[in-house]
């Protein structure tokens, strides 16, 4: 009974904490939390996004096919990304189409790493934009460790949905 | 996995909808004429942040019904009067950025004046002025 409550409670806690994070890393991209704290003004934060997408690098092969591509690209991607995360996060706080939001999170978690990853590697000097506007440059290691725990956290709600979905499939049949 | 994809199929498509908004939201506000000499966008005197002495060079009535948080009020009409006020609010290590209504001159005046009668650098003018601020 206690084993089954602690479980129900962990599997609450990683769900709505990885939830969380998602919806405040989109909503802190959207909207700039920064000059709404300190000048109470509510502004967009998408074309700072698009710089800091634009700053990883990962789009200027584009630009051998057009001028310019890559930062349409990163306009593209500054404006959709976010509402994802947003939309993804909500999905695991809710609880509806959740086994959507917990893939959706997985993938972003990995896209994340990836990225910031190999702006480690290539030794770029940048902000990355996860949590909005970023003053100083990113501490690369703490960003990586964050993602590995939430690709570590979406992939253990995979692994209990899956579960869950079979079991109930089982008692069904 | 046919479940799974079809969810995550519908949240992509969900949040393909503000997404679209939040595009031609941007496209439209986007649209200031390139910045003149000696101007500065909204957006960049944000990023330097503490690093601005923001002065107000609009009429006292709007200055006093609102302005931008920690500006000095400076206009022509006033200047020996708050010329004083500037001074012991200004910091040798801060850019000044002038901002007025944002389609009178009132701003550049100010501007000309701290350059040439105070002798100072590093004064820059909003583009846009207060209205431009109130936009963005």
């Amino acid at each position: 009974m206690i084993r089954q409550f602690l479980y129900a409670l962990n599997q609450w806690i990683l769900r709505l904490g990885l939830g969380l994070v998602f919806i405040f890393a989109g909503v802190a991209k959207v909207v700039d939390l920064e000059d709404l704290y300190r000048w109470h003004h509510l502004s967009s934060a998408t074309q700072q996004f698009m710089l800091d997408v634009h700053h990883f690098e990962l789009l200027n092969w584009l630009d051998a096919w057009s001028p310019a591509l890559s930062w349409d690209a990163a306009i593209l991607i500054a404006t959709y990304l976010p509402w994802l995360e947003i939309f993804a996060g909500l999905a695991l706080c809710a609880r509806r189409l959740y086994a959507g939001g917990i893939v959706i999170c997985g993938v972003l978690s990995m896209a994340f790493l990836g990225a910031i990853g190999s702006a480690w590697w290539r030794g770029l000097d940048i902000t990355c934009g996860c949590f909005g506007r970023e003053q100083n440059q990113t501490h690369f290691g703490s960003h990586i460790a964050g993602n590995v725990l939430m690709l570590i956290i979406a992939a253990t709600l995979a692994e209990i949905e899956w579960r869950r979905t079979r079991t109930r499939a089982t008692v069904s049949a | 996995m046919r479940r799974v994809l079809r969810e995550a199929g519908i949240l992509a498509t969900l949040a393909l909808l503000p997404a679209l908004v939040s595009g031609v939201a941007q496209l439209k506000r986007h649209t200031l004429p390139a910045l003149k000499e000696g101007e500065i966008s909204v957006a960049l005197a944000k990023q330097w942040g503490a690093k601005v002495l923001w002065v107000d060079t609009r009429s006292r009535a709007k200055f006093e019904h609102k302005h931008i948080p920690d500006a000095v009020l400076l206009n022509a009409d006033e200047w020996e009067a708050l010329v004083a006020k500037f001074l012991d609010e200004w910091d040798p290590e801060k850019a000044i950025v002038v901002y007025g209504d944002g389609t009178g001159d009132n701003a550049a005046n100010v501007a000309l004046r701290l350059k040439e009668e105070l002798k100072l650098d590093g004064v820059w003018i909003l583009q846009g002025g207060w209205d431009a601020w109130t936009q963005q």
